[in-house]
């Protein structure tokens, strides 16, 4: 009774709670930052008016375009739009784009670009339960997802052969999804053959029926500015990709995936930096690993998390919930961290007749914690906390249980 | 029956804290600009855009712009209903007030003419007019019960109707 008591008075309070959000896009340069202020929040000028202050951060007044409290509508002046409606789609290009040419089938579009001096911007919106987005091009450029909600009976919803820096900007207020067929020969719902770096206050959501959900050949970065990714099932991993994944803030969260929840694979190109790490700075990452041998975050090289929410849980047997084969490095220089890791898995018969047991963390080689909060249940049959076959060093934070490792600094 | 109690209790305060969520979603309405000398309040739905330029600040509304030096700048903060304002010192001895009594809108003391508008608690203008030196007031008997804001050029004040 007491306890329903409480929690009636906790859902009272977050009631309270959850009004509080008034949202400020400072606009600069045709693009904006949005800053949530909570409703008492003030804005105080200083310097005579030349600095006004926004969630904390001075701004000088002279470099500010504008500032505005109303949920951006996207400007799609000098852009090339892709609307989908049903059974077709339709593509319009502004006069000053050269060098791109489009061809559509029905709601299924192809867009070649062969402008390699110009970088285009594309918006893709609307919805076609049979339609998708191929894009052929040499040069870097940008997709504004604006409300699009995509299914491919052909292939990948979103396949940008493009081998350059792609942003993928998910527009602010809006909710996207992308999903492929099953059984197809693409590698992901939605594919980026160079690096993708995702920004944008929307939320996109992502199924891979074939294989991963979202996969980039290069690297794949998550802005702060992100609203929300989800992985909302894959037939292999929720995101993979090649050189390294990091994550600067907002929220990613990977569900129902039979594969990995996370890899960065090492391309073993020396001119690519950071090539094999996993990076994670800060945001709200979830991550349900339920296949069996599986990882729930996996490098091949060093992962370094230096702020964040982490929270996985592990139900697949002979899983792990996080596993680089290198070195992995704990702080809070970022922001505050906080990982958690569900090891609820038992063990796996592996075919040399041994077994591979449910680890919560398994670090190849020394695993260093100065700061934030590390907290690894291992529940299954035989489940094991942390694995260290290098050198524990620590230096500060909370880490539960103590590692078992090879040796301790 | 001490369990019950306990359980209406924490319904009530349920209800109450979902009931300050919606009228807070509802509030927030207003961006005020308060500068060195007054307030004056700007109905985010009209606000379009806030600009700087010139050692000056624009509010672009649907109604109209309203500039003020920013040197003179203090801050901008969010209001559920508009804020009443400090005085110009040229209305010192005005004042304003909702007589109930006498279902009206009075202006004492102005030496000066003052301009005088009414708005309902939506932003939309119900009267406008100018209050000659000396004081004068405007009826309100005949309008719905609810809440307006009167704006002079030194004040703003809200009343309730009933």
């Amino acid at each position: 009774m007491r306890k329903i008591f409480f929690t009636l008075c906790l859902l009272a309070a977050f009631g309270l709670q959850l009004s509080a959000q008034q949202n400020v896009y400072i606009w600069r340069g045709g693009d904006f930052d949005k800053v949530v202020l909570a409703p008492t929040d003030d804005m105080p000028f200083t310097n005579a008016g030349s600095t006004i202050t926004i969630g904390g951060k001075a701004y000088d007044v002279n470099r500010i375009d504008s500032l505005t409290f109303a949920t951006p509508v996207l400007d799609k002046s000098g852009k090339v739009v892709v609307r989908y409606e049903g059974a077709k789609a339709t593509v319009t290009i502004p006069d000053e784009v050269e060098g791109l040419m489009a061809e559509v089938d029905g709601a299924h579009v192809k867009l070649m670009c062969v402008n390699a001096v110009d970088e285009f911007e594309y918006v893709l919106e609307g919805a076609s339960s049979d339609g998708s987005l191929t894009y052929t091009g040499s040069y870097k450029c940008k997709f504004y997802l604006n409300g699009l909600n995509l299914a491919s009976a052909r292939g990948a919803a979103l396949d940008i052969q493009c081998g350059k820096r792609i942003d993928l900007i998910l527009f602010e207020g809006t909710d996207n999804v992308l999903t492929d067929c099953a059984g197809g020969t693409q590698k992901a719902a939605l594919y980026c053959k160079g690096h993708m770096e995702v920004k944008g206050g929307g939320t996109l959501t992502v199924t891979g029926r074939s294989k991963h959900g979202i996969a980039s050949k290069e690297y794949f970065l998550v802005k702060k500015s992100v609203g929300r990714i989800t992985v909302a099932g894959a037939a292999s991993d929720g995101i993979h990709c090649g050189q390294y994944f990091q994550m600067n803030g907002g929220e990613v969260e990977i569900r129902n995936v039979l594969g990995d929840g996370i890899q960065a694979e090492e391309l073993l190109d020396p001119t690519k930096e950071l090539d094999g790490q996993m990076i994670i700075q800060g945001g709200v990452l979830a991550i349900d690993v339920p296949g069996d041998d599986v990882k729930g975050l996996k490098c091949d090289m060093d992962l370094t998390i230096t702020g964040g929410k982490i929270d996985i849980d592990v139900t697949g047997n002979g899983s792990k919930g996080i596993s680089t084969n290198a070195s992995m490095t704990v702080s809070e220089e970022s922001e505050p961290t906080d990982i958690t890791v569900l090891a609820r898995g038992t063990s796996l018969p592996d075919p040399a007749g041994g077994t591979t047991k449910c680890v919560g963390i398994k670090v190849d080689y020394n695993l260093t914690v100065s700061g934030g909060r590390i907290t690894v249940k291992p529940t299954g049959k035989d489940a094991r906390g942390i694995k260290v076959d290098g050198t524990y060093y620590y230096r500060g934070g909370t880490v539960t249980p103590e590692p078992d490792a090879v040796a301790k600094g | 029956m001490k369990g019950r109690k306990m359980m209406a209790t924490a319904l009530m305060l349920a209800l109450s804290g979902a009931g300050h969520t919606l009228m807070a979603q509802q509030g927030r309405d207003y961006l005020t600009f308060q500068t060195a000398q007054a307030e004056r309040s700007v109905a985010l739905a009209q606000l379009k855009k806030i600009t700087f330029g010139d050692g000056r600040l624009t509010a672009v509304t649907t109604t109209g712009d309203l500039s003020f030096e920013l040197a003179d700048m203090k801050k901008l903060y969010f209001t559920d209903l508009p804020a009443a304002i400090g005085r110009t010192a040229a209305d010192a001895d005005a004042r304003v007030m909702y007589d109930r009594d006498a279902e009206c809108v009075r202006v004492e003391g102005n030496t000066a003419a003052v301009q005088l508008t009414v708005y309902t608690v939506d932003g939309v203008q119900r009267v406008r007019t100018v209050v000659r030196p000396g004081g004068g007031t405007v009826g309100v008997g005949s309008w719905a019960k609810g809440i307006y804001i009167v704006k002079t050029d030194g004040q703003t004040i809200k009343f309730s109707k009933r």
